[in-house]
């Protein structure tokens, strides 16, 4: 395979041909001497790599045209796929069909008991008010207020009777009479 | 191994068969332990799991609530909360007790003690105090004791405090064992069962955290029915005010005030003193004798008043009419070797007056003229002699006697109300007779019950029977208008309405010495207004100082003006005032200090002396044993033994008698005896 290093030798090689380049380049991976220009007599550099094995082999994407390959039907494969999206399905539609409904009596029991107990509560405080309305309007109670206001039972003379509307209708019967 | 197999077969093939293999043999551990679970063990896990999961409980009825005409709540269940313990949670009882009896209000020792000796015989549960205040219960809350719980539990309440505290009645813990309370008294007591409906059984799902999810109800409680009075809490409160009033000033002992509509026998006030707070657990036997119902339990000879049902009996029966003169022998009578006197020395007065000037001899002469036969039928037909079938536990029959058991100089007696003995009751239903129109209603307390959910069922007003014609019945109230207008009873005289009414004083008697006292029931039977009366008001004083003209005269004016108001009666009167300090002549004492051998009386009544009940005169034993601190079973062995027949009030050890330990009972008395925990 073709690396970037061998691409490099044959694009700014001496002159050489690759082949050449690529023994230089083991050569100087055999402890090739370096100079202070960098190069041996040999013309090999010292900061060149050495080369992998098969390095200057390369390869070519070949295009191949298989649109008009089809494949051929294989029912028994076909059947397994089928076979197993219906398993799926079935075990899915279970799944969802019993845990589902579960989960909603579940919720739904704790919703109800928890309303329960509120009813319960909200009803034993109606009680609570309720005696305690009861307490307050006391008929001892409400005389010892109307004692503290200075309010006292009227005298009979004091009191009058509004007619009820039966009483007029029965009047104006009689007085139609 | 072939050599197809061996290049088809991936390298790591063996692993992976190696992998299925210990799965296969988690499944078979898993499988089974799920047969071990499922089938081997399946009974005692799901007997766990039931167990975890599945409990009953059941569900108390909430007791029914019991009201007043009006609507008013006189008993009312509300939430409460009880104290329990775990003793063997509990690590140091000195402490735990230290903690609870300051907060709670119990004696640090004793529950100490109590814990101490529930801890030592491995008793997991002991119930500390039941049905604690919600501040008790907030500062225990507050103490997070190891091993305290709390329950949830109802309290019954009664927002009215004293007003029909004898009607109404009480709740105390039943002597059968148990947690439930039930009624000790009054309408509590009969109609327990009503009241209390019937529990309900459910079984929950709950998951592990004991959290309901599902519950389903196997049998549905049945709410106690709630019921309503015919009581009228204004009506009974006036009725409360004036008799504390009239004992308060020292007029009386002990009293009673009945108020009944006349056309319905609707009881609408029923006061006695004394009184008791029923949200407070009596303590000793004096509170226990408080919660007696006097206008029920105590009957009592009547005296004049019960010359009514005599003039009644006359204007039924014979030509007398209220003008008709009867010679009153000038104040003194021999009968049959007996000397009666009156209480003045009147010559000739017509009947009206002698019952408006309450004439002993006067009564005497009618009542000879009706003859023993009549009088006692229509004594009868008044309905004394038998209870009222007021739904009320206890109630006295009074004593009428049978005519065999007359004596010759009887009919002079009873008929001016001796040797007969009456509840304050019975005397409001005989008034009513006259009050109506002459028919016989039974007296009813309870209007109307309904159960949570269901029709409201009321309760009919039920004529028992036709006692006197309409005729009679309207003479016999102008009679008895005479009575508030010019005779005995001018106390009784109303501002803006008429009313009719008679007096009545009859002296106690002593048992210890043998002879009257000073001391008199002193009494006053009346209605209002005369032409349509709407009220009936009966006033009983025992132990009274003065006559009953003056001392519950006044209180009738005062209950009865109250009921006419409560109750939005038009005045009948206009412009007619009662005259301000009228002299009145109070004086209607039957037997006088100043008779000569005046007769042992049948039934007298003294003031603490009220749950006699109606019997014959004889003196024949037995002696009444204590049964203080004894428990029903051992009162109604030790009763049967000595042949007495007890009374049974209440539940729980015997706390109060009547009468008293050491007694002679006259024959066919009763021994009332009043149980509580």
């Amino acid at each position: 395979m073709a690396t970037l290093a061998t691409w490099f030798d044959r694009l700014v090689g001496s002159g050489a041909g690759p082949e050449t380049a690529s023994a230089g380049r083991r050569g100087g991976g055999r402890g090739g001497i370096r100079t202070a220009a960098g190069v041996d007599g040999d013309g090999n550099s010292p900061y060149r790599l050495r080369a992998y094995p098969n390095d200057d082999v390369c390869f070519w994407v070949k295009r191949i045209d298989n649109s008009r390959v089809t494949s051929p039907g294989d029912p028994r494969a076909r059947m397994a796929f089928w076979r197993f999206a219906t398993a799926a399905s079935l075990a899915l539609l279970l799944v969802v069909g019993v845990l589902l409904p579960k989960s909603y009596w579940l919720l739904a029991g704790y919703q109800v008991h928890s309303l329960e107990r509120e009813r319960e509560s909200l009803i034993e405080e109606r009680k609570l008010l309720e005696a305690e309305e009861a307490r307050l309007l006391s008929p001892e109670r409400l005389e010892e207020l109307a004692r503290y206001q200075e309010l006292v039972d009227p005298p009979p003379d004091k009191v009058i009777h509004l007619s009820t509307p039966e009483e007029d209708t029965a009047a104006l019967r009689t007085a139609g009479r | 191994m072939d050599e197809r197999e061996r290049l088809v077969t991936p390298p790591g093939a063996p692993r992976l068969r190696w992998l299925a293999r210990l799965v296969f043999l988690w499944a078979l551990v898993i499988l089974a332990r799920l047969v071990d679970l499922q089938i081997s063990h399946h009974a005692h896990y799901q007997r766990l799991a039931k167990a975890q999961h599945e409990k009953q409980y059941t569900i108390q009825p909430l007791r029914g609530t019991i009201l007043d005409r009006t609507g008013q709540p006189l008993a009312i269940s509300v939430p409460a909360q009880s104290v329990c313990v775990n003793p063997v949670k509990i690590r140091n009882q000195e402490v735990a007790a230290g903690l609870l009896a300051p907060v709670l209000g119990l004696d640090r020792e004793a529950l100490r003690d109590k814990l101490l000796e529930a801890a030592r015989r491995r008793r997991g549960f002991l119930w500390v105090k039941r049905k604690v205040s919600a501040e008790e219960s907030e500062r225990l809350r507050s103490y997070k004791l190891e091993g305290v719980e709390f329950r949830e539990e109802s309290a019954r309440v009664y927002p009215k405090g004293l007003v029909a505290a004898h009607v109404v009645g009480t709740l105390g813990f039943s002597d059968r064992g148990g947690d439930t309370e039930v009624g000790t008294a009054g309408i509590e007591q009969a109609l327990e069962i009503e009241l209390r409906g019937s529990s309900g059984r459910v079984e929950v799902l709950a998951d592990s955290m004991q959290r309901r999810i599902e519950s389903l109800v196997s049998r549905e409680p049945v709410p106690g029915a709630n019921i309503g009075l015919t009581i009228d809490e204004r009506i009974q409160f006036a009725a409360d005010r004036e008799l504390k009033k009239a004992v308060e000033q020292g007029l009386c002992e002990t009293g009673s005030i009945v108020v009944m509509d006349p056309r319905s026998g609707d009881i609408l006030a029923m006061a006695n003193f004394p009184t008791f707070d029923p949200n407070v657990q009596a303590r000793d036997a004096g509170e226990l004798a408080a919660r007696a119902n006097l206008a029920l339990f105590a009957p009592f000879e009547p005296g004049s008043v019960f010359k009514i049902i005599t003039m009644a009996a006359a204007l039924e029966t014979t030509g007398l009419r209220p003008s008709t003169p009867i010679y009153c022998g000038g104040g003194v009578i021999r009968l049959f070797g007996q000397t009666i006197h009156d209480t003045k020395a009147h010559g000739t007065l017509t009947m009206a007056e002698v019952l408006a000037r309450s004439s002993n001899i006067g009564a005497i002469q009618v009542g000879l003229r009706v003859g023993e036969r009549n009088l006692l039928r229509y004594i009868r037909a008044f309905g004394f002699g038998r209870t009222c079938g007021l739904p009320l536990a206890g109630e006295a029959s009074g004593m009428v006697r049978e005519l065999a058991a007359w004596g010759k100089s009887s009919i002079g007696y009873v008929a001016m109300g001796h040797e007969i003995s009456t509840t304050s009751a019975q005397l409001a239903q005989a008034v009513s007779v006259i009050a109506n129109g002459g028919l016989l209603m039974r007296p009813r307390v309870v209007a109307w019950r309904q159960v949570p959910g269901r029709r409201r069922e009321l309760s009919e007003p039920v004529t028992l029977r036709r006692v006197l014609k309409p005729e009679t019945s309207i003479v016999l109230r102008q009679m008895m208008e005479g009575v508030v207008l010019h005779g005995t009873g001018k106390r009784a005289r109303l501002a803006g309405y008429s009313s009719g009414g008679k007096t009545g004083s009859a002296q106690i008697f002593d048992r210890k010495t043998g002879r009257y006292t000073h001391r008199y029931n002193a009494s006053f039977a009346g209605f209002a207004p005369v032409q349509n009366p709407q009220v009936v008001v009966v006033v009983t004083l025992h132990g009274a100082s003065q006559f009953g003209g003056a001392v519950a005269a006044p209180l009738f004016r005062e209950v009865a003006g109250a009921a006419l108001r409560v109750l939005g009666v038009r005045r009948d009167l206009i412009g007619v005032e009662p005259p301000d300090n009228e002299p009145v002549d109070v004086d209607d004492l039957a037997i006088a200090d100043r008779g000569v051998n005046p007769p042992v009386p049948v039934l007298p009544a003294p003031a603490v002396d009220w749950a006699r009940p109606g019997g014959p005169e004889v003196v024949a034993g037995p002696r009444v044993p204590d049964f203080s601190g004894k428990s029903l079973r051992l009162v109604l062995a030790e009763s049967v033994e000595l042949g007495m027949q007890v009374d049974v009030l209440g539940t729980g050890l015997a706390r109060a008698q009547f009468p008293a330990a050491g007694t002679m009972l006259a024959a066919g008395e009763r021994v009332r005896v009043v149980f509580a925990r």
